[in-house]
């Protein structure tokens, strides 16, 4: 049961990972600082989730890292989404798109009845 | 792809293990400061900036871990670095690693040697090609016990069976082989039917193997075949060979061939000439002498072979004489029938390897727990720095996987010295093709042995370190600390007691057995007997008249040596076996129920006098019966007695065998092959009346050995060409006789001991344990007053309790498991009182002094110091 929840989670957060780095590559810090700003708040990702997300990514070849400079000029390792991240992402988010959609419709209804 | 992708990551993490560890670390900082300085431009002061951005990070070395912890090239960096930390831990705890490795190393090679002659025996395929098709064939007495077969049955089978792909017919020869003018040597052969080697899948080495010509009647029959052993040492491998006549029993053979060594038959076979089946043997269904092997044609099943067989029985009865109309035929797989007389002794040394295998994993699965315990600090010291559980759960694991294999390989060493030992020993008694070896086989059962005790007593504590309890561990301030030790030792304790008792009173029964057959009396006084074996080549020795005369002629000059008392002939000597079996009766016309099977024997005057045979009655065989033209009388043993003259006293009476018999004399029952079989009825006639074959005993005054050289001599003036054979005491029969037996109880009285000695260990930790555990209230007692006595009867009646529980447990276990030994046992009951009280005895009293130790370190204790604690 509480594996289940996790791998939901874990699943959840690769997508949202991706998602920050659509546009540009980012260093870990920015990731984290994107997708609490994306989510208006709501979502604060943990660094012990984090990073080992990032790994994991970097070994499926999703992400790609590189050292690079900061904006305030500080040495950070960047991420950025490489082709098959980038159609990954793509299929990601329709298929979140389409489970979202399906649970929503099934609230939807649940309340109108 | 990208899974590919994915492992080459990893793998390159995992080698440049160093890099990727400087640039994480590297990385979690950057990302620290990058979190510092936001909190900075939102306002915070640095310092507290660079405090709530580590707080808000967690817990950095776990992170780095979890990371580490999935990567593959990281595996196998994690079990280097465990491997060599299992080795240093070795090293620092020198005596316990040594008793850990020493443990298992006997335990594996106890059971790695016992594997390799279960192996031998029951496992490894027969060295011909297609195994599973070979069969024994044997007939079956009405009774259906088995018995050697006649030439004409086996006829009957190899000429009806269809399931039969080649059937040969194996009866014993000997023969005296001359080399030029010199004095013959007597060299044991095998006479068979011409399919010989079509049956074991055999190609000779040279020449050919034998035809259907060379075994007809009539055909030219004066071939021969050698073994390669016989080749190489008596003919210098000689390739030249095939096509030469050599001289076996005076009369020229031709060698047809060299065939392999290995054939099954007696191990001492050296060639092969032709059994000459002719036709008064065709119809000939009695004389029963020989053992006859298959091969299956291919799909066939035993038992489909076996319904074959006996159908043809059943449509041939009316061939066979009336006694064997209620005979049987029966066909056994050939690995199955080698086997059958080691198995029970082998399932029995394998139970018990197996149970020495089980007390040695629980010592040191305690050794194991008690030192987790000692080291719990420690564990919980790497958990605090960030090691995950599962991560020490492994490390555990890999250090008793580390000992388990040391001490795997040091037990293979041991096996391997224990294997060619036992081989040496079973020489005497089992065929080449079941001899222990240590090969792979053997090789790879010890090594996953070793593993798996080694998961076996590993688990434990790995499984503990799952989940250290870190804030106990940390406060408690040492190892004496007053914490009781975790549970479980003291029921391994107990099982091990139990166990052992199993195994003391398998040693007991077995011991008791042996005692028993060696003291058995064999009828006669060995000790200044001396016996040896000779045969009479045919073409110079061609009727029985001239047999006799050269037995005549070779006693008398026996008689003349100084020293000699006695001397005389016989077909059967003790502890060798021989005679014919054959049916007796007390009665003229006998019905079926009438009919006994026993064993007769011809025996010249002087035999009886040369063994020390006890007269109970009558007289022995003298000259004047041992004539061609005299009465017909016989000698016959006590159990004549018991089984036709229900003990009334038979002397006068007639036995009849072949016609009657007059009993002239009764002795006590003579050993046949082994003391610890009961002893067949046993008729003896004069050697004149079938003086075929024999062998000699002599009775000296003083040691019979240095008479050797003189019985030689008297052998060869009488004719070169005639060799004595096989010169032994029969005190060295009789030693010989016993030596699987005296083998098997010195395996289970080894592993007796092994078992009681590491029971003995396990009770003297949790003793000690518990004293350790019970230091203060020790002290307390002894504060107040309690005296030594009172001390130590406290200790050691702890430990008489936790044996209690062993000695009962083990006692109903070694009741079920003694009624499995049965068949092994002899003149023993296997409740036998004196061996259960034996055994539970002796473990008590190993518990009592096992418990002596922390017993008296108890009584020493410093009541202020402990106190204080």
């Amino acid at each position: 049961m509480a594996k289940d929840k996790a791998d939901l989670l874990q699943g959840t957060l690769d997508l949202l990972v991706l998602k920050a780095l659509q546009l540009e590559p980012q260093h870990g810090f920015g990731i984290a600082q994107r997708i609490q700003q994306l989510s208006s708040d709501v979502l604060r990702v943990e660094q012990g989730s984090l990073y080992p997300a990032l790994y994991r990514l970097e070994e499926r070849g999703w992400i790609e890292a590189d050292w690079g400079t900061s904006d305030n000029n500080r040495k950070a390792k960047f991420y950025a989404l490489t082709r098959t991240g980038r159609r990954h992402l793509g299929a990601e988010e329709a298929s979140w798109a389409r489970l979202s959609g399906a649970v929503n419709q099934v609230l939807l209804g649940g309340g109108r009845s | 792809m990208s899974a590919w992708r994915g492992w080459l990551t990893r793998i390159r993490r995992g080698v440049r293990r160093g890099d990727f560890d400087a640039q994480m670390a590297e990385e979690m900082r950057a990302h620290l400061e990058l979190e510092a300085e936001a909190r900075t431009a939102r306002g915070a002061a640095p310092d507290a900036a660079r405090r709530e951005a580590a707080i808000a990070f967690g817990h950095v070395e776990s992170l780095k871990e979890s990371v580490r912890d999935r990567r593959a090239g990281q595996w196998f960096a994690q079990t280097a670095q465990d491997v060599r930390y299992a080795v240093r831990l070795l090293v620092k705890w020198p005596t316990f690693s040594t008793v850990v490795i020493g443990t298992i190393a006997l335990a594996v090679g106890g059971t790695a040697t016992i594997f390799s002659a279960f192996d031998a025996a029951l496992l490894r395929p027969l060295p011909y090609a297609a195994p599973d098709r070979l069969v024994q064939i044997v007939e079956l007495l009405d009774d259906g016990s088995r018995n050697s077969v006649s030439a004409g049955a086996f006829l009957d089978w190899r000429g009806n069976a269809t399931r039969l792909d080649s059937a040969v017919l194996m009866g014993g020869v000997t023969a005296n082989l001359r080399r030029g003018r010199g004095a013959a040597d007597r060299i044991a052969g095998g006479r068979v039917s011409h399919e010989l080697l079509r049956v074991f899948g055999l190609s000779p080495i040279l020449g050919r193997g034998f035809g259907p010509d060379d075994d007809k009647a009539g055909g030219n029959n004066d071939v021969v075949l050698l073994t390669e052993s016989l080749w190489r040492t008596r003919f210098g491998a000689d390739a030249g060979i095939v096509g030469t006549p050599i001289m076996l029993d005076e009369r020229p053979r031709t060698v047809i061939g060299v065939v392999p060594d290995g054939i099954y038959a007696e191990r001492e076979v050296q060639f092969f000439v032709p059994a000459v089946l002719d036709a008064s043997d065709r119809g000939q269904k009695a004389g029963h002498w020989a053992v006859v092997f298959g091969r299956m044609a291919p799909g066939t099943t035993v038992p489909q072979l076996d319904a074959e067989l006996k159908a043809v029985k059943r449509r041939l009865n009316p061939a066979y004489p009336s006694y064997k109309r209620d005979w049987g035929v029966e066909a056994m797989g050939l690995q199955a029938e080698m086997a059958r007389e080691a198995r029970p002794l082998l399932i029995a040394l394998g139970a018990a390897v197996t149970l020495v295998l089980l007390i040695a994993c629980a010592n040191i699965a305690n050794l194991l727990l008690a030192r987790a315990w000692l080291r719990e600090r420690e564990v919980a010291l790497r958990a605090a720095l960030g090691a995950g559980s599962g991560r020490l759960a492994r490390q555990l694991l890999t250090e008793s996987a580390v000992l388990a294999l040391i001490g795997g390989a040091c037990g293979l060493g041991l096996a391997a010295l224990a294997i060619s030992a036992l081989a040496a020993q079973a020489v005497d008694f089992l065929p080449p093709a079941m001899l222990p070896t240590l090969d792979l086989r053997v090789a790879g059962f010890a090594l996953l042995v070793s593993l798996l005790t080694g998961l076996a007593f590993g688990a434990l504590p790995a499984w503990r370190a799952r989940r250290p309890n870190l804030a106990d561990a940390m406060r408690r301030d040492g190892p004496t600390a007053t914490a009781r030790r975790p549970g479980g030792q003291a029921a391994l304790v107990v099982g091990q007691v139990a166990l052992t008792v199993v195994l003391l009173v398998a040693a007991g029964l077995f011991g008791r057995s042996l005692v028993r057959a060696v003291n058995a009396d064999p009828g006669f006084t060995p000790d200044r007997v001396l016996a040896f074996d000779l045969s009479l080549p045919d073409a110079t020795y061609p009727n029985p008249e001239s047999r006799l005369a050269f037995s005549k002629a070779v006693i008398e000059r026996l008689r003349a040596i100084p020293g000699v008392r006695a001397a005389g002939t016989a077909m059967g000597i003790p502890f060798a076996g021989g005679g014919f079996g054959e049916f007796l009766s007390s009665v003229a016309q006998p019905q079926r129920g009438d009919l006994v099977l026993g064993r007769v024997d011809y025996v010249s005057d002087g035999f009886f006098e040369a063994l020390g045979a006890r007269l109970r009655g009558g007289r022995f065989l003298i000259a004047d019966d041992n004539r061609r033209d005299a009465r017909r009388v016989a000698v016959v043993n006590q159990a004549v007695v018991r089984q036709f003259f229900r003990n009334t006293d038979p002397v006068g009476r007639t036995i009849f065998f072949n016609g009657p018999y007059e009993i002239v004399g009764v002795i006590d029952d003579v050993v046949d092959r082994r003391l610890d079989l009961a002893h067949a009825p046993r008729i003896y006639m004069a050697q004149a009346r079938n003086p075929f074959t024999f062998s000699i005993v002599v009775n000296t005054a003083g040691d019979p050995r240095q008479l050797a050289p003189a019985v030689r001599q008297a052998i060869r003036t009488v004719d070169s060409g005639v060799a004595a054979v096989n010169i032994r005491t029969l005190e060295q029969a009789r030693a010989k006789s016993m030596t699987d037996r005296r083998l098997a109880v010195w395996v289970v009285v080894l592993f007796a001991g092994a078992a009681l000695t590491l029971a003995s260990l396990g009770v003297y930790g949790v003793m000690a344990d518990a004293v350790s555990a019970r230091r203060r209230e020790l002290c307390l007692r002894i504060a107040l007053g309690a005296g030594r006595g009172h001390v130590i009867r406290s200790v050691v009646s702890g430990g008489l309790g936790l044996a209690a529980g062993g000695l009962v447990l083990g006692g109903l276990g070694a009741v079920a498991a003694s009624r499995l030994l049965q068949d092994l046992l002899y003149e023993v009951r296997p409740s036998d009182p004196l061996v259960f009280a034996g055994a539970l005895l002796t473990i008590a009293v190993v518990a009592v002094l096992a418990s002596c130790g922390p017993a008296f370190r108890a009584t020493r204790l410093d009541a202020i110091a402990a106190l204080r604690d």
